[in-house]
């Protein structure tokens, strides 16, 4: 097919190509570039954020660009503020939408000003004032940030949802607490309390929230404290009549109300914490924000609105200037340029305790990472033992190891409780075989979700993949570094710690057992151990599978496997399988087999015990009525560098028993506070110190403490349920049912 | 003819002091009509495209442009941004890139 066309038409057309085509670059071409920018940022590209800035001063449409800001530089949560939030529990990154980093303060300070001037007002409105106020009140000019503030609540106050306003009012109200503006904040809070809608119970809450912050900074503890108290009480009483939406704003209230308590215990209980966020080599790092919580919500990702929340400043020093007492976590906001190759030696479940006597100083250094030299980068490992290496760490005193196996979706990690002091070792599969990863309680656990039958072999599966760690501790046991860190850049991933142990084969039990076959498989095992008591695989996979045939509950569980374990610990010596049997004996409180195990498990394992180890060793020989000696292994695991896993409650029951006052053993609680117990955190130094109020009103509390301590420690469960049914003292009540709780 | 050649000798005489100097014009103004008409000529010249392989042209071109300009890369979810193995996070390209080149 042809067509014909006279040369003029064809020129004539050209002319108009070649005007549009201007026209298209100016116009146009912004528009594709705008499309690929979002693309990249969207593909998660590290240099998409210089893509959008460079769009963002095209022509493109004035909704475009605050879409654009709205959507890449206005940050709703406060942690969203960073790319990656690190705390003692764990890490979390923000990416938004995809993207690779945030914008830093400066390259969005210019659109988040004009986006508040002349913006529209939507849903992120507040947030982006919110934002920008908060650059400002970090960097030293809190009237900027008001300014902002009072400009926001005008835009909105002429033309915005009246939601929106709260919003902001809400967020301005905080500011001004934060910044200790109490004219400001009381003229807000005449102005929310006013409008604010009755029946919504969160901003009414929210609002009162703010009120007692603002006590709580003019120093008015007592007020505030009977104010939080109540609130909670008005909760409670209205029987499901005050509904909160926000369910974590109650738990809020709570952990506010026992840091109140603490601060009733001291004269001058608001303290600073100051610190420095730096690399080792001293480096400050200016811009990183910082966050002191609660421990009460380690566990929950960083609110909205955090109370404690401030940034780095040019030398990478931080203060919080008036802090209840408590213990906090805390957790450091950065961005991926800044912890690209690098870790922060947090301990898990480190804890910042501020007990109001005084200031305290919080550092917090990025050491870079550990690198490994062998095995790495998918190694195939067939002989029965192997050797490790890794760049020795200045003044490192020893290392452990860590194994992981690798499952998209689950991965389970052992420690192994050697210490190494070379950067160097050999390694016994049959070691890495006898770690216990996973197993199954009862049946209910295999027909879940997230049950993978190869988790239940190990480290002794051929077809897995597995990877290790090492980290490095220093002479006092604290951690320097570790080889799992942040390893974002080429040059900072090094070699990946991937192996394959290949020194055994399949057996037809681990492939009836790899086929989901799983009672099948427990037969084999157990056929297997008939045949031949000294197959260690099949004894142990018993011990992994043996909750198939229990009734459900752990006691069960535990009973059942005990033969296999007891056989194992003979064979093997291994100290961890004298644990699982320790453990069981304690729980029956069968002191003779107790005793005799542990003195087996002294002699089988390599190191001292542990914060963990021994405050339980501690609780079985208090629970014998070897007071001395259990003290003895109280205040070991208290010396212990991780003497935070340890269970440290029945210390304080031990020094009550010994007739010392409550005021001292909440003096001593209060130095050890406790983890989160399982999913809650008991505070017992504000229990012990209730006692100590309660027994002034009571004459013969002393031997009433006596006698329920005797009956706890005696085990005796169907007596303490009556003595908890029928008392009145309700704080030595309180004490019981949180010991009964964790121990029985 | 004596009357005619009087005649002739009168204008001669009179026009004796007028010379013709345009020569150069007209021959150009006869020039430039000839161009006209060729370029009038040109400028309606017909020619015949052959439709299929100038689209085709065209339109590889623009795919091309378009292909290099986006990449051809379609958006990841958030979650596969990183990836985490033995303990260290890491990019997830970049990570199985790695363990692509080390087998």
């Amino acid at each position: 097919m042809r067509i014909k066309l006279k040369i003029k038409h064809l020129t004539w057309m050209l002319a108009v190509f070649l005007i549009i085509l201007p026209a298209c670059m100016i116009f146009l071409l912004p528009q594709a570039e705008l499309w690929i920018a979002k693309q990249k940022i969207e593909n998660g590209e590290p240099d998409a954020n210089v893509k959008l800035l460079e769009v963002l001063d095209k022509k493109i449409t004035k909704q475009q660009r605050y879409d654009a800001v709205q959507t890449y530089m206005v940050d709703p949560a406060d942690s969203s503020l960073y790319d990656i939030n690190i705390s003692p529990s764990g890490s979390g990154y923000t990416s938004t939408d995809g993207m690779y980093s945030k914008f830093s303060w400066d390259e969005k300070l210019p659109y988040l000003q004009d986006y508040i001037e002349n913006g529209p007002l939507h849903s992120e409105y507040p947030y982006a004032v919110k934002n920008l106020a908060f650059y400002y009140q970090q960097h030293g000019e809190p009237g900027i940030s008001e300014e902002i503030y009072a400009q926001g609540l005008k835009r909105l106050e002429q033309n915005g949802d009246p939601f929106l306003l709260q919003e902001l009012q809400l967020f301005s109200l905080e500011a001004s607490v934060q910044l200790h503006d109490s004219l400001g904040a009381e003229n807000l809070l005449k102005e929310l309390k006013e409008y604010a809608d009755p029946s919504n119970m969160d901003l009414q809450i929210q609002i009162a929230k703010a009120e007692v912050e603002m006590q709580i900074q003019q120093g008015q503890i007592e007020l505030a404290a009977s104010v939080v108290g109540q609130i909670l009480t008005d909760i409670e009483k209205s029987d499901g009549d005050i509904t909160l939406t926000d369910s974590v704003l109650y738990e809020k209230l709570q952990a506010l109300n026992n840091r109140l308590e603490y601060a009733l215990l001291t004269d001058e209980p608001l303290k600073k914490v100051t610190g420095r966020v730096s690399y080792v080599d001293g480096t400050p790092i200016p811009g990183a924000g910082v966050f002191l919580r609660d421990t009460a919500f380690a566990n929950y990702s960083i609110f909205s609105n955090e109370e404690n929340h401030t940034e780095t400043n040019e030398n990478g020093e931080f203060t919080f200037d008036q802090v209840l007492p408590g213990n906090y976590e805390v957790t450091a906001g950065l961005s991926m340029e800044m912890v690209d190759g690098y870790m922060i030696p947090f301990e898990a479940g480190e804890i910042l305790s501020i007990d109001g006597s005084k200031d305290e100083v919080y550092d917090i250094t990025l050491e870079p990472v550990i690198n490994l030299v062998q095995p790495v980068n998918e190694t195939v490992i067939q002989e029965d033992h192997f050797d490790l290496e890794w760049e020795p760490v200045k003044d490192a005193s020893y290392y452990l190891l860590e194994f992981t196996i690798e499952k998209e979706g689950a991965s389970y990690s052992v420690k192994l409780d050697n210490r190494i002091t070379s950067h160097k070792t050999t390694i016994e599969l049959e070691d890495l075989y006898a770690l216990s990863t996973n197993f199954i309680l009862n049946e209910q656990d295999t027909k879940e979700n997230f049950f993978e039958p190869a988790s239940l072999l190990g480290f002794s599966n051929p077809e897995g993949t597995y990877s290790w760690g090492v980290s490095a501790y220093d002479s006092q046991g604290q951690l320097i570094s570790s080889s799992g860190g942040y390893r974002l850049s080429e040059e900072n991933i090094n070699n990946i710690p991937m192996i394959r142990l290949q020194n055994r084969k399949l057996t037809n039990a681990d492939e009836l057992l790899l086929d989901g076959k799983l009672k099948e498989a427990l037969q084999e095992y157990k056929a297997n151990v008939k045949k031949d008591d000294s197959d260690l695989h099949s004894l142990h996979m018993i011990t992994a599978m043996i909750g198939l045939e229990s009734d459900g509950t752990w006691e069960n569980r535990t009973e059942l496997a005990l033969p296999y374990y007891i056989m194992l610990a003979e064979q093997t010596e291994n100290a961890a399988y004298v644990w699982e049997i320790l453990d069981y004996y304690l729980y029956q409180r069968d002191w003779d087999n107790y005793n005799h195990w542990f003195q087996q498990y002294t002699n089988w394992t390599n190191n001292g015990l542990d914060g963990y180890a021994a405050s339980s060793h501690a609780s079985a020989l208090l629970f014998q009525g070897k007071i001395e000696q259990a003290r003895t292994f109280f205040q070991n695991a208290a010396a212990d560098s991780d003497w935070n896993d340890a269970n440290l409650e029945n210390w304080f029951v031990l020094e009550l028993l010994d007739r010392k006052s409550m005021e001292e053993v909440a003096d001593l609680a209060m130095q050890y506070p406790s983890q989160y117990a399982a999913s809650f955190y008991t505070d017992w130094s504000i229990i012990l110190h209730n006692m100590n109020e309660e027994s002034k009103n009571v004459d013969n509390y002393q031997e009433e403490l006596q006698h329920v301590l005797s009956l706890y420690i005696a085990g005796d469960v169907p007596a303490l349920n009556t003595w908890i049914e029928s008392t009145d003292l309700e704080a030595l009540k309180v004490f019981i049912q949180q010991l009964k709780e964790m121990n029985f | 003819m004596t009357e005619k050649k009087q005649i002739k000798k009168k204008l001669e005489s009179e026009l004796h002091s007028i010379h013709f100097t345009k020569q150069e014009n007209v021959l150009q103004k006869l020039k430039e009509q000839e161009q006209r008409s060729k370029w009038h000529r040109f400028w309606n010249k017909e020619i015949s495209i052959p439709v299929i392989p100038v689209s085709t042209i065209f339109i590889t071109g623009v795919a091309v442009f378009t292909f290099i300009g986006l990449n051809g890369k379609a958006p990841v979810d958030d979650e596969l941004l990183f990836i985490e193995f033995g303990g260290s996070t890491y990019l997830q390209q970049q990570f199985e890139r790695e363990i692509e080149n080390e087998n």
